[in-house]
């Protein structure tokens, strides 16, 4: 009888050691393609928007996501702004020579867009600025409108110090008497770097999204880091002041992504500002300001 | 569906007339109270019957029963599981007390079958019901080898979890927020420890467990799915005992004894994880090994405590109390992080016999649940918490004017506090955020009812219950309670039932299961309460003596129900109802059970044809979708099987008495969302342009692969004297080792090596598939003396 539990014990020992993750084939229906929308008007920057379609998630990824043939247009003030389309090298855009296009660039060239315009995006608090996709070959159409808020100012960024390390503190004064969305960043060093000859968007040390309705702060909107800088460092902070669709949208993309590797997440639709598509049309509003660990 | 006040006032007129119809004749009443001879222990729902099942009633409770019948000779049986049966021959001409306790010396060869208790269900008007005790949860297989009432309570028709090793409740197609679990009349707010994997109910501890489905009884309201009463044992009044387990994650300790001898008892037990214990020595070992990742610690523990005392022969006050806790801990360098949640429930009850047919209770009971999350990181400090604490007062009456009326009122009152979302961050000097605020509502509910026998055949139980709830608005519910059987012959019967109920606090949770930090939310101007009409039919059959069968269908209309918008901010939001949307659910079904409770082959297959739907106008744009809960097939089959009863003649058994079970449950796969597309996004932080983002565009559309298992389970008596008791349960979970899916995700996959960098370009998407527990063996003493 021992001998009896003993293998079985040794049995059972192993196969409870089997893998608890297994690759498995997903049959998941075919989608109807939606128009994807990217566009963030920046003041004294030329127009620039990346056009694309979603795609089914297995679908091949040489399957060129970038909408080609597009009629795209911003409006500001009574001015129809008709943009650019890039230039194809590679027909099917494949994804491994990077869609194969010499794409328009922002001005830090870290992001990079297929609908480009040479006018730039004026400063104006008061007025709308509209955009219309028409996907000729598609036969589809995309509208959004934003409007530019004005930037709140960073207050201070007071440097703290202990066991010869430093740590920041960003803030900034929010109006309590109106419903205010920020996203604040950090970077150190440098806001980009270079990789194989490209420009990349360095990561930040912090990225945020804050809704203020959501906290009672007497007015303060702040943000440490831990103790985690040397003499030397500069501490870059970014404070955007963001619309809500934006805001909303940055959520719902987090809420998605969180989604498919949670079971405990719940799935949500992302929501967006593009009537007839998906994606984001908005403004970056926001102050910057710098410290260098002394 | 609401009913005027006119319609309340004939509701009443007819209730008292329908009364007062049955007291002519010249009656009358036997009562007393039914005990365990063994310990002492009051005997809940132990099977009075008059002159061999003509009529007869059950005890409640606590063991106290009453009958009133015409004078002249009668028979009394008296019977309860696994205890020999008592019978008085009595000639009935005054008021007759009978303390009555039942032994288990009477027992033979065979265990003995309770006289009446398949014809008890048959011919009770009460539906939708499942009925354990103590021993026989112990005696199921279950992982970790924990016995788990919960885990036990998901093998039954109806009863769904929320997941792969989960203990949620969903019952019906409801959601694990309607549930109403009362430990000892106290409400327990979140009944699980380790995120929802074991149950708050320590096994040892618990004397019996109901579980209503359908035809809820008057005197329970303020959830809509289920009622979950789970009562302590009291403790053995006749010698003092401890009992206790080691096993492989945890050990329990019990110990009980009289106050008084045979008059007053105690009971206090506790248990406790140690798999924080290993983990920290682990963690000790590799202090110095740089690449070594600690492992954060967990633990729970808790304890149960219970005092009866007899304050005169019809006076009883009882005392109980539960405190539970889990911790989740860890801590480096810059970080320290603890997270702990837990419920407090206690009662206090006093009951006394007012006259031979007129039974009071009166109970004040505290609850409390709550989580905290404090995080420190250097000098920030981060705490976060919610919580829920109740104070109730109950007086509950049971009067049986005469053998054909069982009438129940009382009046139940419960002050919420609320803690929502409690945030406090900062360094304690220049920086300093707060968010979070506190309510408070009051319940107040009065309910009637009466369990009739108008004759032999036909029998209605009707009452009304009346509720209301206030924070800053006033709402109250009309809750009428209908439940009818009808005898096609004596061993067979049909049911129906329709009840509808109010629930007035609502339970913010986005992951369709139970976690601790879900957070519990009163009705208020914005939110509405929610509310279901709930109609069964069925059939109950008793076949032979051991064996039940019903079949009952159901279906549930569900309103105000809560989910939240896309984008919701669920944690550190002053704004929380702004989250909410409402909208409405319908459920419904069929259940076939087959039930052998006695002899030693005992067990029971259940099957389940549902479905359980919800619609919400802001959701996937109004269309109905399906609940996580819907499950189209749900079968489960148990047996337990008492070796040395079968092979009476083995001499092995004879020595070593050995009972098996067996559990095999199989279920379509869970209703599951999956992202059908996915979408460039490369934001203005320039993230990498082949980083996509899923797109989710319908709401549990897929299924997860069907669900299967096989437990196993051995109790190996080594001893068995009279003062000394020990075995060693050996438990199988997931014996054939089933690879049930848990929860699917699809990620990238790259080329070796070329994953971290910025721009790397996955060669293909690629779904996986996560479980959660393979086949887990446990082994676990147990000892008593």
């Amino acid at each position: 009888m021992k001998n009896i539990l003993f293998v079985l014990f040794v049995v059972l020992a192993l196969v409870s050691c089997d893998s608890l993750e297994r690759d498995i084939d997903l049959n998941l229906p075919e989608p109807e393609r939606i128009l994807t929308v990217e566009c963030y008007l920046e003041a004294g920057q030329p127009y620039r928007v990346l056009l694309t379609e979603t795609k089914g998630f297995f679908e091949d990824l040489d399957a060129c996501p970038l909408i080609k043939g597009a009629k795209v247009i911003i409006r500001h003030n009574g001015i129809a702004d008709t943009l650019n389309e890039s230039i194809y090298f590679s027909p099917n855009c494949p994804a491994d020579s990077l869609f194969g296009f010499i794409p328009f660039f922002n001005a830090d060239r870290t992001r990079f867009y297929n609908y480009g315009s040479n006018r730039n995006c004026p400063l104006d608090f008061d007025n709308d600025f509209e955009l219309e996709v028409i996907d000729v070959n598609g036969g589809r159409q995309a509208f959004a409108t934003t409007r530019f808020l004005r930037p709140v100012q960073i207050d201070s960024m007071n440097l703290l110090y202990k066991n010869g390390k430093a740590g920041v503190i960003v803030s900034a004064i929010d109006d309590v008497n109106t419903v205010d969305f920020y996203r604040v960043m950090l970077h150190k060093n440098s806001l980009t770097k270079l990789e194989n000859g490209f420009s990349i968007a360095e990561n930040p040390q912090f990225d945020i999204t804050i809704d203020d309705a959501r906290f009672f702060n007497g007015g303060k909107v702040a943000f440490g880091t831990g103790y985690d800088y040397d003499p030397g460092d500069t501490l870059i902070a970014t404070f955007y002041h963001i619309e809500k669709n934006y805001h909303d949208f940055l959520e719902t993309v987090s809420d998605a992504e969180s989604a498919n590797f949670s079971p405990f997440a719940q799935p949500n639709r992302i929501l967006t500002n593009i009537s007839g598509g998906q994606g984001i049309f908005t403004t970056l509003s926001y102050a910057r300001d710098s410290v260098i660990v002394d | 569906m609401n009913f005027g006040y006119k319609s309340v006032n004939v509701f009443f007129i007819a209730f008292v007339f329908l009364l007062n119809c049955q007291l002519a004749a010249q009656r009358f009443t036997i009562s007393g109270k039914i005990s365990d001879d063994e310990t002492g222990e009051d005997l809940i729902g132990a099977t009075v019957s008059i002159n061999s099942g003509q009529t007869g009633t059950s005890s409640n409770e606590y063991g106290f029963y009453t009958i009133s019948l015409p004078a002249g000779k009668v028979i009394v049986d008296f019977s309860y599981i696994g205890l020999g049966a008592k019978r008085f021959t009595l000639d009935l001409n005054a008021d007759t007390v009978l303390n009555i306790s039942l032994s288990s010396d009477a027992m033979t060869e065979e265990v003995i079958v309770v006289a009446g208790s398949n014809t008890e269900k048959v011919n009770s008007t009460q539906m939708g019901v499942e009925e354990l005790s103590g021993k026989e949860i112990k005696e199921i297989p279950v992982v970790f080898g924990e016995a788990d009432v919960l885990k036990v309570l998901q093998l039954k028709p109806g009863v769904k979890n929320g997941g792969e090793g989960t203990a949620g409740l969903f019952v019906r197609g409801g959601s694990p927020d309607q549930n109403l679990f009362i430990l000892d009349e106290a409400a327990v707010y979140n009944p699980t420890h380790l995120f929802g994997i074991f149950s708050t109910f320590n096994a040892d501890a618990i004397s019996n467990v109901k579980l209503y489905k359908a035809g809820f009884p008057a005197e329970y309201g303020s959830k809509l799915s289920s009622v979950i009463d789970v009562r302590l044992r009291e403790g053995n009044k006749k010698r003092f005992g401890v009992s206790g387990g080691i096993g492989l994650i945890s050990s329990r300790l019990m110990v009980e004894g009289p106050l008084v001898k045979d008059k007053s008892s105690f009971l206090i037990s506790g248990r406790r994880t140690y798999v924080d214990l290993i983990t920290r020595l682990i963690n000790k070992i590799n202090e110095d090994n740089e690449k070594w990742n600690p492992i954060p610690d967990y633990s729970f523990h808790d304890f149960n405590a219970k005092f009866n005392i007899q304050l005169s022969e019809k006076d009883r006050l009882y005392i109980s109390a539960y405190y539970g806790r889990d911790f989740f801990t860890f801590k480096d360098d810059q970080i320290r992080f603890n997270f702990n949640w837990g419920n407090i429930a206690s009662t206090i009850r006093w009951n006394r016999a007012l006259t031979p047919k007129l039974f009071m209770n009166n109970s004040i009971t505290l609850s409390d649940y709550e989580y905290q999350i404090k995080n420190k990181f250097d000098e920030f400090g981060v705490e976060l918490g919610s919580g829920i604490r109740d104070v109730n007062l109950k007086s509950d009456y049971s009067w049986t004017p005469n053998t054909a009326h069982d009438v129940k009122y009382g009046i139940h009152g419960t002050y919420h506090f609320f803690s929502v979302n409690r945030f406090d961050a900062g360094n304690g000097q220049d920086i300093q955020f707060e968010a979070g605020n506190n309510y408070h509502g009051g319940e107040l509910a009065a309910y009637a009812a009466d369990d009739w026998t108008i004759n032999d055949r036909f029998s209605v139980n009707y009452g009304l219950r009346l509720s209301s709830f206030y924070n800053e608005k006033f709402f109250y519910g009309i809750e009428p309670r209908l439940s009818m059987k009808y005898s096609v012959l004596e061993n067979f019967s049909l049911k129906g039932s329709y009840t509808r109920m109010f629930q007035y606090i609502h339970l913010v949770s986005s992951s369709g299961a139970t976690l601790p930090t879900d957070v519990w939310y009163p009705s208020n101007p914005n939110v509405k309460p929610q509310s279901s009409d709930m109609l069964s039919l069925g059939g109950a059959y008793a076949l032979g003596r051991d064996y039940f069968f019903s079949v009952e269908g159901y279906y549930k209309w569900l309103y105000g129900q809560v989910d939240f918008r896309d984008g919701a901010q669920l944690f550190v939001n002053d704004e929380l109802d702004k989250e909410f949307v409402f909208g409405k659910g319908n459920t419904y079904g069929a259940e076939i059970y087959l039930e052998k409770k006695n002899g030693p082959i005992r067990g029971w297959i259940g099957y389940t044809l549902s479905w359980a739907m919800r619609q919400f106008p802001d959701i996937m744009d109004g269309s109905p979708f399906p609940s996580s809960s819907d499950r189209r097939h749900d079968v489960s089959v148990v047996s337990t099987l008492d070796l040395d009863a079968i092979f009476p003649n083995a001499r092995f058994f004879k020595k070593v008495p050995i009972t098996l079970s067996l559990s095999w449950v199989y279920s379509t796969g869970k209703a599951y969302s999956l992202p059908e597309q996915r979408m460039l996004v490369t934001d203005i932080t320039g993230n990498n342009p082949f980083s996509f983002v899923p797109l989710y565009s319908q709401r549990n559309a897929f299924r997860l692969p069907d669900y299967h298992r096989l437990d196993f389970g051995a109790v190996i008596k080594l001893v068995s004297k009279k003062r000394f008791k020990s075995d060693i349960t050996l438990s199988v979970y997931n014996m054939y080792n089933r690879y049930n899916v848990f929860f699917i995700y699809i990620a990238p996959e790259y080329a070796p090596g070329t994953e971290d960098s910025p721009l790397a370009v996955p060669e293909r998407f690629q779904a996986k598939a996560v479980t959660l527990l393979p086949i887990i063996p446990t082994l676990t003493w147990n000892f008593e003396f």
